[in-house]
């Protein structure tokens, strides 16, 4: 039986790289004893030759000459790093992409839809959508995130948030703290109220309003005892209370600076409890954001390449130049935001809702070449979030009798060569295989990206879609678009751009006698893609895709 | 200890509502035209605080304050637009009828190089105003163009009274009608939607008055709506309507249905007909916001003329001239030069079309729109006769601060760019290139859709 096991990982491990430990092998024992490591207890805190000793999920004790109980696994760490396990302020981790049901009844009158349908389910609990198969718990785990402020997807107002450790064989396993947070956003429906931000901001000032009175209401009623009209029942609004009593915290997704002014200005109008969260963008709002914890977005834009056939104009134009400029410095504002925040002694953690997980140690080093401390970006991965998810006592440092999550590097972990060994979620070990990938994709253009994809572009108010299909024909591709609102003719491009997973073009497309140019640009991950479209003079909008028929 | 940390919470509501940066100025020799008190030569106009201290000759301030040699120059008031939008993030919550809780102050964008645009052409305030696919659309707000800043409620205009967009005619029976199915169809169908609006304001405003009277202590306070909030609001006469317009049977059909509702603060937008109806206009009250020349862009905009500016004036009507383009706004004052061609209206006259007519419109002409003391000290100064066609607009002052100097004008002014930007070179906002008004920005996604 072991043989065939053992068979068949060896089968499978080139194929995926590495291997966690799966529910058919049961953990043969609750205590570790991690030997001789480099333990970083907390940022700016190394503890140089140190041991851990795990037990029932808890570190039992941290200290060099610990003698490991006769039952446990001494793991030799020599040389190692070891980390406490990351913290993901706010995420999606273990939340399942929404699928949207095809029969759903249409909407008659855009202007009164029901509330699910208009992005309004601060009902929905974490629990209800989160899924323990889901990719993203093993994706993020990898990467050394251990514990998770997980919230529902959606638009306005999603639902709660709740603390999960990324393990365990139940929903109920995982989650620590339930209903922790109201997770907000200013997105708006699409194709129906409220499609536009203003429309979101109205609204929230509605709902939030109605809930006060409501409550007030419910109060009144339970006096009273008798002679009062009963409240109605709605679990939005009722949902709400909490929020509106100022006792659950609002994480308010504000990615851009208007974002974050908006929010800020509905905390102004209706009194809430706020963490700014995902922000890109708040170098323009510093003093407003000191009053408040507050996360910060974890997805930072594209490094700026040289264009190898830009390159060979040596005639550039004055005003690429200047464009070029002012484009660099955009970006490095972008990825300067983590390090000039902290030097205004703004205190704040990461959010991960947009950032990939195989971006996170990317993405943390980026932070830390534009100048970040490596303290600081440990912190916001640690110690920040676990004070601002109120789980100091369990979490965040390597500490007797907290947690035992931790990540276990090979090297430093900002050290480009360090790869993350081993991750400890509440005591499960996850082992990873660090061997040097292969060379062999080192030709990005060879990657073959043709097939047939349904696109869906987040135009407010409403979504466009419709179908892509790629064809390839001696490295070279062919882009037929089709839509599903539109009659017209497909349009098809073929000066199309690969730069490795990114497919790059511009077409016209017809709009009812007038002609717009259009621009695409995708970042294909397997069968599906994510990038922007930008449309003439109307603007930029998000765009993703899936294959419709994956290989796999 | 837990005091110290204290304060700054007790604090953040000032903070947050702090005030916008007001300047100094000093504009010596110009020719100063106030619209209110003549034209005056070789005078100096003394901004303090962003207000403005002192007009005269000879006048002098402290070496910091940056002085402009306006001799030879033009010294006007900062030209208003009553109806633009330009610096929003979106204009149509076109997804129902009646959408008067929404508010354009909450989709301000500072960062539109439109504010740039706009003061290029001379024009310190405008109407940023909710588009017309609705029949009551939303909430508007007057701005001011403080390109530089970047928080978007600090463009507001404070003190400026709240407005709101009404819109008559073929944009919403398109958009509701056609395309949903649902009222209004027809013109007919228009008007019963401000009835029924207003009805349901009224009755919403009185279960609130009965409530408050009511002193017991089980008393429960009616659901609150947002909606029928900003409806009674309206009904109060605290918000100034601002209505989308062409037909002259429509405009007096909105007249009996305000007239009915005891509503009188209305401008009619575009308002192509107003030539016909000049008189009935003038005696409700209303107040009329133009195109110099435009029309014929769909059917019920055909009968139109270019004289109606001028009609509408020597009728006693006050009467503005607006953009409602990104791009006529940098040249309002050409379009108000037009009204001397059709309608010969004095110098005086086609200039208040663009200043303090617009100011009375928007209900800040105690504010701006003419160069008095104590007024605000947003100013345009001009190469050459404004109403010339050789005008070229050389300062534009907001507050007593300059926010476009002719002399450091750079190629690209962009403040906010995206870092995976590709395009060097971009046309933001479209103008009078549709086929349609730039009332239906942002039904754009109509273009897509089947028929």
């Amino acid at each position: 039986m072991m043989k065939k096991y053992l068979l068949l990982i060896f089968l499978l491990a080139p194929l995926i790289a590495s291997f966690a430990q799966s529910d058919e092998i049961p953990q043969i024992t609750n205590k570790f004893l991690i030997r001789n490591a480099n333990v970083i207890v907390k940022p700016g805190q190394l503890q140089p030759g140190n041991s851990i000793l795990i037990e029932d999920g808890i570190i039992k004790n941290v200290g060099s000459n610990i003698i490991p109980p006769f039952d446990a696994q001494v793991i030799d760490a020599d040389s190692m790093y070891i980390y406490a396990g990351f913290i993901a302020g706010l995420s999606h981790i273990a939340v399942p992409s929404k699928e949207t049901p095809k029969d759903l009844p249409k909407i008659k009158n855009p202007g009164n839809p029901p509330n699910d349908r208009a992005g309004i389910t601060p009902e929905i609990s974490l629990r209800e959508v989160m899924n323990i198969k889901d990719k993203s718990i093993e994706a993020y785990r990898k990467q050394g995130i251990t514990l998770s402020h997980s919230v529902p997807k959606g638009r306005m107002l999603p639902g709660k948030g709740s603390l999960i450790v990324l393990n365990g064989a139940s929903v109920d396993d995982m989650l620590i703290k339930e209903d922790v947070s109201l997770f907000a956003k200013l997105s708006g429906a699409s194709g129906m109220y409220p499609g536009t931000v203003m429309a979101v901001m109205s609204k929230f000032r509605d709902l939030f309003r109605k809930a006060k009175l409501a409550g007030n209401h419910e109060k009144t009623y339970k006096s009273a005892s008798q002679g009062v009209k009963r409240p109605s029942y709605d679990k939005s609004i009722k949902a709400l209370y909490p929020a509106v009593d100022n006792q659950l915290p609002v994480f308010f997704s504000v990615e851009k600076t208007r974002d974050i002014q908006r929010a800020l200005r509905l905390q102004k109008d209706l009194g809430f409890k706020m963490v700014p969260s995902e922000i890109k963008q708040g170098w323009l709002n510093i003093d407003k954001l000191k009053s408040q914890p507050a996360l910060l977005s974890l997805n930072l834009p594209k490094e700026i390449k040289e264009d190898k056939k830009e390159k060979k104009k040596d005639d550039e134009s004055e005003e690429t130049k200047s464009f070029k400029a002012k484009k660099q410095k955009a970006y490095d504002q972008y990825v300067g935001q983590a390090k000039l925040l902290n030097e205004e002694g703004i205190s704040y953690s990461f959010s991960l809702l947009n950032t990939k997980a195989g971006d996170v140690h990317k993405n943390l080093s980026r932070l830390v070449a534009n100048g970040l401390s490596e303290d600081v970006a440990l912190a916001a991965m640690t110690t920040n979030p676990a004070k601002t998810l109120g789980i100091e006592n369990i979490a965040g440092t390597i500490e007797k009798n907290k947690l035992a999550n931790l990540i276990v590097t090979t090297k430093p972990y900002f050290e480009k060569e360090s790869k993350i060994k081993y991750v400890f979620v509440e005591g499960a070990k996850f082992e990873y295989d660090i061997k040097e990938k292969q060379k062999s994709s080192s030709d990005s253009t060879a990657v073959d990206l043709s097939g047939v994809y349904n696109y869906a572009v987040e135009i407010p108010g409403m979504t466009q879609t419709g179908k892509l299909t790629l064809t390839k024909s001696e490295d070279v591709y062919t882009v037929l678009v089709t839509s599903e609102q539109s009659s017209g003719d497909p349009s098809t491009i073929e000066d199309v751009e690969q730069d490795g997973n990114i497919l790059d073009f511009d077409f016209e497309a017809d709009a009812q006698g007038s002609t717009m140019q259009v621009n695409m640009s995708l970042e294909f991950d397997a069968d599906t893609f994510e990038g922007k479209v930008s449309v003439g003079e109307f603007g930029t909008f998000p765009v993703t895709g899936e294959k419709t028929n994956p290989k796999s | 200890m837990k005091i110290i940390k204290l304060i700054p919470l007790l604090f953040l509501p000032i903070l947050l509502s702090a005030q916008v940066e007001q300047g100094d100025v000093l504009i010596k020799n110009g020719t100063v035209i106030t619209i209110t008190d003549g034209i005056k030569e070789n005078t100096d106009v003394l901004i303090s605080n962003g207000k403005i201290k002192s007009i005269g000759e000879g006048l002098a301030a402290g070496d910091d304050v940056r002085t402009i040699d306006a001799a030879g120059h033009y010294v006007m008031p900062g030209i208003i637009d009553a109806h633009s939008h330009i610096a929003l993030d979106a204009v149509n919550e076109a997804t129902n009828v009646v959408t008067a809780e929404v508010w354009q102050g909450d989709a301000l964008n500072p960062f539109d190089v439109g504010i740039y645009r706009a003061l290029a052409g001379g024009v310190t305030i405008s109407h940023a105003m909710h588009g017309s696919a609705n029949a009551i659309g939303g909430q508007c707000q007057t701005i001011k163009h403080r390109w530089g800043i970047t928080d978007q409620y600090d463009l507001m205009m404070d003190g400026a009274p709240r407005t709101i967009k009404f819109a008559l005619g073929e944009n919403p029976m398109r958009v509701h009608g056609e395309r949903y199915g649902l009222m209004p169809r027809t013109r007919m169908g228009v008007e019963q939607v401000f009835r029924k609006a207003f009805s349901e304001g009224k009755a919403y405003m009185e279960q609130w008055e009965k409530h408050s009277a009511n002193k017991s202590a089980n008393a429960v306070a009616p659901e609150y709506d947002i909606r029928l909030e900003t409806l009674a609001d309206i009904l109060k006469g605290d918000i100034l309507i601002h209505c989308h317009s062409y037909r002259a049977d429509e405009i007096l059909m909105l007249m009996n249905v305000l007239g009915d509702f005891g509503v009188n603060k209305i401008c009619f937008q575009h308002v192509n007909e107003g030539f016909k109806v000049a008189p009935e206009l003038a005696e409700f009250g209303a107040t009329a916001s133009v195109f110099a020349d435009w029309w014929a862009y769909k059917f019920e905009v055909y009968y139109s003329t270019a004289y109606n500016a001028a009609i509408l004036t020597k009728n006693g009507v006050v009467t503005s001239i607006n953009s409602d383009s990104g791009e006529l706004i940098r040249h309002l004052y050409h379009e108000a030069g037009k009204s001397q061609k059709y309608g010969g209206l004095s110098d005086n006259d086609a200039l208040k079309l663009i200043t303090i007519n617009p100011a009375i419109q928007l209900g800040i002409d105690d504010r701006v729109g003419s160069l008095e003391v104590g007024k605000d000290g947003d100013i345009a100064i001009f190469k050459n006769h404004p109403l010339s066609i050789y005008a070229v607009p050389q300062y534009t002052i907001v507050d007593g601060i300059v926010r476009f100097d002719i002399n450091e004008d750079p190629a690209d002014v962009r403040m906010d760019i995206d870092p995976e930007e590709t395009a060097p070179a971009f046309f933001e906002q479209g103008g009078h290139d549709h086929d349609a008004d730039g009332c239906m920005h942002g039904v754009f996604e109509q273009l897509f859709e089947k028929h």
